[in-house]
């Protein structure tokens, strides 16, 4: 197999507040292989977020503060390149899409000129050849006609085609890595199948590899190839999605996955859906032992002291459990 | 069936007014609501789905008039809403009560969650100041807040932690029916378990009918008896749950509950590739069937003549041609 497109080795991020220093993102590796998509799933609060935006050096350094870690990209480690180098990276090798379409478009531009300052930026198109691609690439993410929707202003369109303009930009100068965070949650359930859809298309065509972020193990399930399950700042199971899904080994994922509604589960009346109980822990008040023993039906008195590392237990599979294999 | 009706809406129009533009004499209302009619009874709660801009907010909203309604009926246990003066709709709201989407911006953050929960019995004049406090702690338990709470800013709570401050203030009065306005869209998929088991536990305890609106049909699944499907002001399908996911009949529920995200892998690859477009703009509505631009099975005649809603089973009304 080649060597991965992306790999993150260690990395832990802290921010510092009045209080204390308190850790976001506790020592994680992982990596992502070419044309690969990659889901990092979790709850909020749990730093998918924070690993997404320290990658591409996004985070306000202070009050966040990268404790450790390497991430390679390209044979080089981000966390070392200057911030010159770093914006030539940015939307050219690496590319960004986020949660909420309405916040992420400048108001006062036209959806055109926010794509072609793309091009501008990386390339050495002139303003009139910008244009031109910017009609391109609003035609590969299925806007409808795109050469009268370039003067378009934000405001005119629905979030589901906001949410394309942003991909179109992301994908304006072809990079290997797209970074989607939570791309489809604050869409309705049609546009949200749209853009999954979309987004499989697009790597098809381009061969490119997707970290995509959510707290949706339905979205999972119909985007990625491997799944890294994250829980208050840790990896706690990795694996590939389909064995994962019907046979997760973390009782955590087994709840997140249990929680989804089901079709046809509901005919009895009074039927219920098994939740989480509680809430992830807040940084400053992590739990002794494994952070997830509070809200664990199997938790066991060893949980309580002491936190489960990483290992290995298939080919491909990674859990962070006292748990015996096999006993969920 | 013999179960009392609690609410009856019959033909409920809100169209809005345009300004008009430039050397325009007349210009075109906004349709979001046009022509509505069903039938919620007691106890039950009747679903409404679809996509954003179809006018189901606006729907729910007019029922509380908290927006007017252009035209049309609505009867609440024997009143007619639209009838009643400001103050007497302000006395009827202690049995209509509303959750809303957004649980950050639909609480005062500079008010304590006491204070915020004390706020309906205030209004509805009880005054005994003792008692409205000891009355919020039951409501903070009641919702499975710990009494703690009681003194915390709304920005100290999470998401589905404030979403339950919000059901409780909804049913701090003991009201007869709830509005859910997409009550579990902005949480997450495991909080949003919780919320809804919440809601299921308050339905059979204090006996609460809802008004339950979403765009997702996975949700309204576990949580209605009757499901309204709604699309660009109108109601294209309305039937008992068990008809609606069973045998779904307008091509557009099909469409949204094809949408549904599936873990089964197998199940996935039975799915057809999603619907294309947008809702189209109700303020310029496509001439025929407001549907038939998406629709994968249109027929010619289907872009002349609106299909009205008809009754293709027992309970089961659909509004497109191919079905009648």
């Amino acid at each position: 197999m080649s060597s991965p497109e992306l790999k993150i080795q260690n990395l832990a991020v802290a921010f510092s507040t009045p209080t204390g220093k308190l850790v976001a993102v506790n020592d994680i590796s992982f990596h992502l292989n070419p044309g690969e998509t990659l889901a990092l799933v979790g709850e909020s609060g749990c730093g998918k977020t924070v690993t997404a935006l320290s990658i591409l050096r996004l985070l306000p350094e202070p009050p966040a503060e990268i404790l450790s870690g390497k991430i390679i990209f390209d044979g080089r480690d981000l966390l070392s390149l200057h911030a010159k180098a770093l914006q030539d990276l940015r939307g050219r090798s690496i590319s960004m899409i986020f949660q909420d379409p309405m916040t992420c478009l400048n108001p006062v531009l036209t959806v055109g000129e926010q794509i072609a300052e793309t091009l501008l930026r990386h390339t050495t198109m002139d303003r009139r050849e910008a244009m031109q691609k910017s009609i391109d690439l609003l035609s590969r993410v299925e806007l409808p006609s795109p050469q009268e929707k370039l003067r378009y202003y934000p405001h005119q369109l629905s979030g589901g085609m906001r949410q394309r303009v942003l991909i179109a930009m992301a994908l304006a100068c072809t990079p290997k890595v797209l970074i989607a965070d939570e791309p489809t949650t604050a869409l309705d359930v049609l546009t949200q199948a749209q853009i999954i859809n979309l987004l499989g298309n697009l790597k098809k065509e381009t061969g490119m590899s997707i970290l995509i972020i959510t707290h949706d193990m339905g979205v999972v399930a119909e985007t990625a190839e491997r799944v890294l399950v994250m829980y208050a700042g840790e990896i706690i199971e990795s694996g590939p999605t389909d064995a994962l899904l019907k046979n997760p080994f973390h009782p955590y994922t087994k709840s997140l996955i249990a929680s989804i509604p089901k079709s046809g589960a509901a005919k009895k009346p009074g039927a219920r859906l098994e939740e989480i109980s509680g809430n992830m822990p807040s940084l400053d008040q992590r739990p002794s032992g494994c952070p997830f023993h509070p809200r664990c039906s199997w938790a066991m008195e060893t949980c309580k002291t002491q936190n489960p590392q990483l290992r290995k237990v298939e080919a491909q599979r990674q859990v962070s459990c006292h748990l015996e294999l096999g006993s969920l | 069936m013999n179960v009392e009706k609690l609410l009856v809406v019959r033909d409920l129009k809100k169209h809005f007014t345009q300004k008009k533009k430039f050397l325009e004499t007349t210009s075109a209302p906004v349709r979001a609501v046009d022509g509505i009619s069903f039938t919620l009874h007691k106890g039950e709660t009747l679903g409404i789905v679809g996509e954003s801009g179809c006018g189901k907010s606006t729907a729910a909203r007019t029922l509380l008039r908290l927006i007017e309604p252009t035209s049309g009926q609505a009867n609440f246990c024997g009143i007619n809403l639209f009838d009643l003066k400001e103050a007497e709709m302000r006395n009827l709201r202690r049995e209509m009560q509303i959750i809303f989407q957004d649980p950050y911006s639909s609480v005062n953050p500079r008010r304590r969650i006491g204070h915020i929960l004390q706020e309906p019995f205030e209004i509805h004049g009880f005054q005994n100041k003792r008692k409205n406090a000891e009355k919020a702690t039951q409501l903070l338990e009641q919702v499975g807040l710990a009494a703690d709470y009681f003194n915390r800013y709304p920005h100290e709570l999470s998401g589905g932690q404030l979403q339950r401050v919000g059901i409780a203030r909804a049913i701090a009065l003991n009201p007869k029916l709830i509005v859910a306005d997409e009550p579990v869209s902005a949480l997450d998929v495991s909080i949003q378990a919780q919320v809804i088991n919440l809601l299921l536990d308050l339905k059979e305890k204090l006996d609460i009918s809802y008004l339950f609106i979403s765009h997702d049909l996975g949700v309204v699944e576990y949580f209605c008896d009757q499901v309204a499907v709604m699309y660009l002001g109108k109601i294209v399908e309305i039937a008992d749950r068990e008809q609606i996911y069973n045998s779904p009949q307008h091509p557009y529920t099909v469409a949204l509950l094809n949408a549904i995200p599936r873990l089964d892998s197998s199940e996935r690859s039975k799915q057809k590739t999603p619907l294309h477009g947008d809702v189209p703009n109700p303020a310029n509505p496509p001439k025929g069937c407001a549907f038939h631009g998406r629709c994968p099975v249109k027929e010619e005649r289907c872009e002349r003549e609106i299909p009205a809603l008809k009754e293709v089973a027992v309970g089961h009304h659909v509004a497109c041609f191919l079905k009648h």
